[in-house]
């Protein structure tokens, strides 16, 4: 009698082989998948937060910080020798604003811990402003976290203690 | 008469599949790696993570001035020497204002600082040897690598939240 096709150790082999290199290939497909789109988040949030703490840091570096007062609910206005400028974070449409620049966050993110701190101390103070933005596909936190020190002549409106957390 | 064989034999199979699965653990391999430096790539030198740095630099240099940090005998003798680490500030250093210095330290969220001679041969040898620290900062500061300038100085920070940054402490700053 003449065979004909494969025998069953041949098929089981080949499916078995087969099998794993699926496996290694759906693995590899996911995990550049996964690598993609946490990488254009990652960077499209850090893109956001550097420039928005670079805005911050070159006018509170540069200039005089005279004044902090509040202007409302997570909201603060610097008194610069320069003039004045409003940091606002409006959670309910997830915008942080200061001065002329605005940065809408996409609907997978969400606002952490949002607060400000303030400790004295003789040879000054420190500032902490704290903007928590979490994204729910990504780890790690791509909020503001500005640390300023001060000296004691900038008069701080301890109101903003307790507006900027609501 | 010749027996006709029809289909694969098992050793063709083998051999053709052994390439392909060689091939794609090469695959992997070069995208764990590739994956690694992605990563790393998002944890060293962040924006906040410079920006808090100058603070801490800010505060060195307006209370005390880097002239006794960098004739201390670690930094001469180990490449480097600590400023904070374990929530303390060196008390070498900052026996005044140690308050003010840990609560800084706390509040930009720094794990381990050190300043180090911008030629990190030394430093890196002592910590391969002997690391008090995390293995990431250990290969943070593996990584960095300047064109050597003697009078410079390097501020290195490994925050909490597992992210890296340096700065240089230029020559008329350590003067």
């Amino acid at each position: 009698m003449k065979k004909r096709g494969f025998t069953v150790v041949e098929l089981m082999t080949t499916f078995v082989l087969i099998s794993v290199i699926a496996t290694l290939l759906i693995k590899l497909t996911i995990s550049l998948k996964e690598l993609y789109i946490s990488g254009d988040m990652k960077t499209t949030l850090l893109a956001k937060q550097g420039t928005l703490t670079d805005k911050l840091k070159n006018d509170l570096n540069n200039n005089v910080l005279t004044e902090m007062n509040s202007c409302g609910n997570n909201c603060i206005t610097f008194v610069y020798n320069t003039g004045s400028k409003n940091l606002k974070v409006d959670k309910t449409n997830k915008i942080i604003t200061y001065d002329n620049y605005a940065i809408k966050l996409g609907k997978e993110n969400s606002f952490g811990d949002i607060y400000i701190n303030k400790d004295d101390y003789d040879i000054g103070s420190i500032v902490k402003i704290n903007i928590s933005i979490k994204n729910k596909l990504l780890k790690g936190d791509y909020g503001i976290n500005i640390v300023h020190q001060i000296n004691d002549t900038t008069t701080f409106d301890s109101n903003i203690l307790t507006t900027f957390n609501k | 008469m010749k027996k006709k064989s029809k289909g694969f034999m098992l050793l063709e199979t083998l051999v053709v599949s052994t390439f392909i699965i060689s091939t794609l653990i090469y695959l992997y391999i070069q995208f764990i790696n590739l994956k690694k430096s992605y990563d790393i790539s998002f944890r060293y030198d962040t924006i906040p993570g410079l920006y808090n740095l100058k603070e801490v630099d800010k505060f060195i240099n307006t209370n005390y001035g880097y002239a006794d940090f960098i004739n201390n005998t670690d930094i001469i003798t180990n490449g480097y020497t600590e400023i904070y680490n374990n929530n303390e500030c060196n008390i070498n250093f900052f026996s005044n204002n140690n308050n003010y210095c840990e609560k800084l330290m706390t509040s930009i969220g720094a794990k381990t600082i050190l300043l180090a001679k911008i030629d990190l041969t030394t430093t890196k040898n002592n910590l391969k040897n002997n690391n008090p620290y995390s293995n990431n900062l250990y290969l943070y500061i593996k990584s960095i690598n300047y064109t050597t300038n003697l009078n410079t100085y390097l501020l290195i920070i490994e925050y909490n939240d597992n992210t890296f940054s340096n700065i240089k402490i230029e020559k008329e700053e350590v003067n």
